[in-house]
């Protein structure tokens, strides 16, 4: 190992062997190094038969200098003799989490270098690696992350910018390219927080699954025409797509919602009072909330209760439950 | 008849009684001492598919805790006041929505050897008096039938209970493995019990479990052998052509049995914890049964809607009824509501219910 200042033409910019950054923010970067010049080396490690070295950790600072027009940088110099291709990567990644926090893409680009380059074994990767990258070691939250190198670039720029959960990106990776392509044009427009998102893929996933149609199948006209209207706010867009989301999944609980919302509505309740349905229909009983601000109103109330006890509505609903 | 690929032993068990039944029963199959239980666990959980993996692999240890415990049923429900007897937890056989898949800590099939304390224990709980039938059964965290060949317990267990009263032990199956069963005095006071589905469901869903007509044969060698049966449409699971899948079990049920030798019969639909619902959609991805339309219960368990369920009940009690009038038929784990809807009437409580089984 050496340490010296190396050409920036002689460095390989083109080989990314050992890149594990994906996205990163370079602005206070390259802001940082033009005031007070870098402060870390990068890492080299010398490719044989070649005057090029490869980067194994670096690649933003490199970057940044380049954009700052200089010409040399700090440098620690590996022979390939004395790094392998494991150490390498392990020195990359340990050098990463040390100066900053990866974004989950990064974090599934890492597992499988280390694994495809690094020949590290799973079962190390869980126990060693994970918790190195702030995961919980277990097998299927491995599985997910690995899985989400091979999301649609689409997808894996949109869970970088938006800092998407884990839960569903993984719920992403489960469908086919094609099909995250027709998501993402789907859920870009509506910028859905993390529980509507879940709530969303959840049910595209299980109509798929229960149909065995392909999300574009799901993504009607209907959902189309509402993404696309100009004069509807996204907050009124997101509760329409939802709605019909939701009846495309449960039908039935649907059907029978509307049919009680119906009834409701022919019951046209005074404001005074209000009459709530168990939850999704779960229970006999309905409950009545009413509020009086002296004893002639209550005695209008109880008139009023008597005759709704009488309407034929109520009797329908009841029968419902 | 199931095999395991390996046996693990606990050393402190290594000498008891029961761990040499087991062991002749499955001459041949590799053995592995430990001193811990947790290394047996630890080596199914590091494999892939842990689950699938566990039903292959037997454990025998002990148990410390207490062997004879009440079923937990579920809250705002009404239960039955059912005794669960566990010597043995897991099951060879792979039905899709088992819920013993959510035993993350130890997918093996457990055997405890100490059946001593297990025997002593249910001695100490029979001498206690209860204001119903005592109803014991070993059924609810493994199949009571389908390891009988390997831990012989029906021959420990009927004639056990052959002596006592006021209690009934019930063996719930869906495997024919009744050969320990025809020749025991079991007195009156053994239940043999059968879950049963339509042939296409348990073509999908129900993997290693006998056929139906497989399990109605078995039942009525116990018939025949003076058994008292049982009958559990349980899980009820919904498909387009669930009426008719239903009638014909129905249908199947009366030609192989009298009436007469059954005790009860038993309806509950599909209804599943929601964290069983990503082991299903992972280990049985062509599996339907969770795509229909689920709720979550008063009990916090996803179930049918309301009027699908009753519709259900309904529809196999119908079909049950035009059989015979005076089977005991009883919903399981279901609000006094549905009750109401599916019978006309309701038990007051779960006290009421269990005070309805007559021994
Ligand atoms: S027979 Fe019972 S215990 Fe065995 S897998 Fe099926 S549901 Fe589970």
């Amino acid at each position: 190992m050496i340490y010296k200042k190396v050409p920036i033409v002689e460095i390989d910019l083109r080989n990314d062997r050992f890149r594990i950054s994906y996205m990163p923010h370079r602005k206070r970067l390259t802001e940082s190094i033009h005031a007070i010049g870098l402060i870390h080396p990068i890492i080299l490690r010398t490719i044989n038969s070649t005057e090029y070295c490869q980067i194994i950790s670096g690649f933003q600072r490199v970057q940044s200098c380049i954009d700052l027009n200089m010409k040399q940088i700090d440098s620690i110099i590996y022979s390939s003799d004395e790094l392998s291709d494991a150490k390498a990567l392990l020195l990359s990644l340990h050098q990463t989490v040390t100066s900053r926090a990866m974004n989950l893409i990064e974090k599934s680009l890492c597992l499988r270098k280390l694994s495809e380059i690094g020949h590290m074994e799973e079962a190390t990767l869980i126990t060693d690696i994970m918790p190195l990258l702030d995961l919980e070691p277990g097998k299927k939250i491995f599985q997910n992350v690995m899985r989400l190198w091979e999301l649609d670039d689409h997808l894996k720029a949109y869970i970088v910018e938006n800092n998407v959960a884990l839960s569903n990106a993984a719920l992403f990776s489960s469908f086919s390219r094609e099909d995250q392509k027709n998501l993402f044009d789907l859920i870009i427009p509506l910028r859905l927080g993390t529980n509507k998102l879940k709530e969303f893929l959840t049910h595209i996933d299980e109509i798929r699954h229960r149909d065995e149609i392909v999300a574009s199948q799901i993504i009607d006209s209907e959902m189309k025409t509402i993404l696309a209207d100009q004069n509807m706010p996204t907050p009124q867009k997101i509760e329409t797509i939802r709605k019909r989301l939701k009846e495309k999944r449960f039908p039935a609980l649907a059907a029978l919602e509307k049919k009680i919302q119906n009834n409701l509505r022919q019951l046209k309740l005074p404001p005074e009072l209000s009459l709530s349905i168990p939850p999704f229909l779960e229970g006999e009983k309905l409950k009545v909330d009413f509020s009086f601000k002296n004893e002639e109103e209550l005695r209008e109330i109880i008139i009023k209760l008597t005759a709704l006890s009488r309407q034929k509505e109520l009797e329908t609903i009841l029968e419902m439950l | 008849m199931f095999k395991p690929k390996k046996i693990y032993i606990d050393v402190e068990v290594e000498n008891a009684s029961f761990t040499e039944t087991i062991l002749n029963n499955l001459a041949g199959v590799p053995i592995e001492f430990i001193d811990d239980p947790r290394l047996a666990t630890d080596e199914i959980l590091s494999k892939p598919d842990p689950i699938g993996q566990g039903k292959k692999h037997l454990l025998i240890t002990s148990y410390k805790g207490r062997m004879l415990k009440p079923c937990p049923g579920t809250p705002k429900v009404i239960c039955c006041h059912y005794q669960i007897l566990s010597p043995v937890i897991g099951c060879p056989l792979d039905c899709t929505y088992c819920a013993l898949q959510m035993y993350f800590n130890n997918p093996l099939i457990t055997m405890y050897a100490n059946i001593n304390d297990l025997m002593r224990e249910m001695d100490e709980r029979l001498q206690r008096k209860s204001g119903w039938p005592l109803r014991i059964g070993t059924g609810e965290l493994t199949d009571s039938l389908e390891l009988d060949h390997i831990t012989e317990m029906s021959r420990l267990f009927i004639p056990y209970f052959s002596k006592k009263s006021n209690v009934l032990f019930e063996l719930k199956t869906k495997s024919n493995q009744i050969n320990n069963l025809l020749d025991l005095n079991h007195g009156g006071k053994t239940v043999v019990a059968w879950s049963v589905n339509p042939q296409t469901i348990i073509d999908k869903e129900e993997m290693g479990c006998a056929s139906l007509e497989e399990r109605l044969q078995a039942a009525r060698q116990c018939q025949e052998a003076g058994y008292k049966l049982a009958f559990h449409f349980d899980p009820i699971i919904y498909s387009p052509d669930w009426e008719e899948g239903y009638e014909s079990v129905v249908e199947s049920l009366f030609e192989y049995i009298d009436p007469q030798n059954i005790v009860w019969i038993s309806l509950g639909t599909f209804r599943y914890p929601p964290s069983l619902k990503p082991i299903i959609r992972e280990r049985c991805p062509r599996s339907k049964i969770i795509d229909e339309e689920f709720i979550p219960g008063q009990d916090g368990k996803m179930r049918y809607l309301k009027p699908i369920r009753v519709g259900m009940y309904s529809k196999v009690l119908s079909q049950i009824r035009s059989h015979n009038r005076n089977v005991f038929i009883y919903l399981c784990m279901e609000s006094t509501d549905v009750w109401r809807k599916v019978f006309g009437w309701t038990p007051k409580n779960t006290a009421d219910l269990a005070r309805m089984f007559r021994t």
